[in-house]
């Protein structure tokens, strides 16, 4: 694939996450436990690492953490996301390479990891063993939000034109 | 219908997993709590007293009294409508609470 196409592939699909990273941050879920989100910007990330474009999907990762949390968020945090979203696609891609889970497991597990990475971040910056109480909660929220959106994300990728856009190996 | 297609055993395996583990966590979430040193009593936000709770002792305040024995600490007489502090469990452990919300009243471990 040319440099050019490459480039302007990634560049739209940081931009699809990053416009998903706003509607989240339109309705936040923080009332329930901090750091619950729907992990809709995921959904790209997730995307990839079924097409197999581990790469990318590092990339893009990467790329719409900082962005994201410069724009709807604080520096502040900024640990946290990265600690999470690390996480997240570590899991992710050995999920996706054992190639015994589907797209929803690979979402569920995204989402279940992002938010343990988080806690435990959390947990090493305060050092204040109270934040474990939010556990259950987060890990719960991690599989509705990570089945929610490995649904979305299996019935977008069903789609022929999506898996030719995103150049996938399947 | 198509959708449910793409769910695979492994998944619902894995979810199952996660929320068993939670609910595991979620249980064993008390007994992480350390042991506490002192009780610190407020009363409108105002802090009333501070007290070690391996010394048993009776702290009389308003319309309430408070009572370290054993290492615990117990409501025991208020008079407030419903009594839900007097009937609270003993406390013990960093961070737990009795409050009695009609008398404003804070009991807490540290």
């Amino acid at each position: 694939m040319k440099n050019t196409r490459k480039t302007a592939l990634f560049a739209a699909l940081l931009a699809c996450s990053l416009v998903f990273a706003f509607v989240e941050a339109l309705f936040p879920l923080d009332f329930i436990a901090p750091g619950i989100k729907l992990g809709l910007a995921n959904s790209v990330v997730l995307l990839l690492v079924c097409a197999k474009r581990y790469k990318t999907a590092a990339f893009v990762n990467l790329c719409r953490i900082i962005i994201s949390t410069f724009l709807f968020s604080n520096l502040m945090g900024l640990i946290y996301a990265l600690s999470g979203a690390f996480f997240a696609y570590i899991v992710m891609f050995f999920a996706s390479k054992t190639r015994i889970f589907g797209i929803i497991g690979i979402s569920v597990l995204g989402g279940v990891f992002h938010n343990a990475a988080q806690l435990l971040a959390a947990y090493i910056i305060i050092e204040n063993s109270g934040v474990f109480f939010y556990l259950p909660v987060l890990l719960i929220s991690g599989v509705v939000s990570g089945a929610l959106i490995g649904l979305c994300g299996a019935a977008i990728f069903k789609n022929k034109n999506i898996q030719k856009f995103l150049n996938a190996n399947t | 219908m198509i959708l449910l297609k793409a769910i695979k055993k492994t998944d619902i395996v894995i979810a199952a997993v996660i929320i068993i583990v939670a609910a595991a966590t979620f249980f064993a979430l008390p007994a992480l709590r350390q042991a506490g040193k002192t009780l610190v009593i407020t009363q409108n936000n105002q802090i009333i007293g501070t007290y070690r709770i391996d010394k048993d002792r009776t702290v009389k305040l308003d319309g309430n009294t408070v009572v370290i024995k054993g290492g615990k600490v117990k409501m025991s007489t208020a008079d407030c409508p419903r009594g839900i502090c007097r009937h609270h469990a003993a406390i013990s452990r960093k961070g737990e609470s009795i409050i009695c919300l009609p008398h404003k009243v804070i009991l807490e471990v540290k």
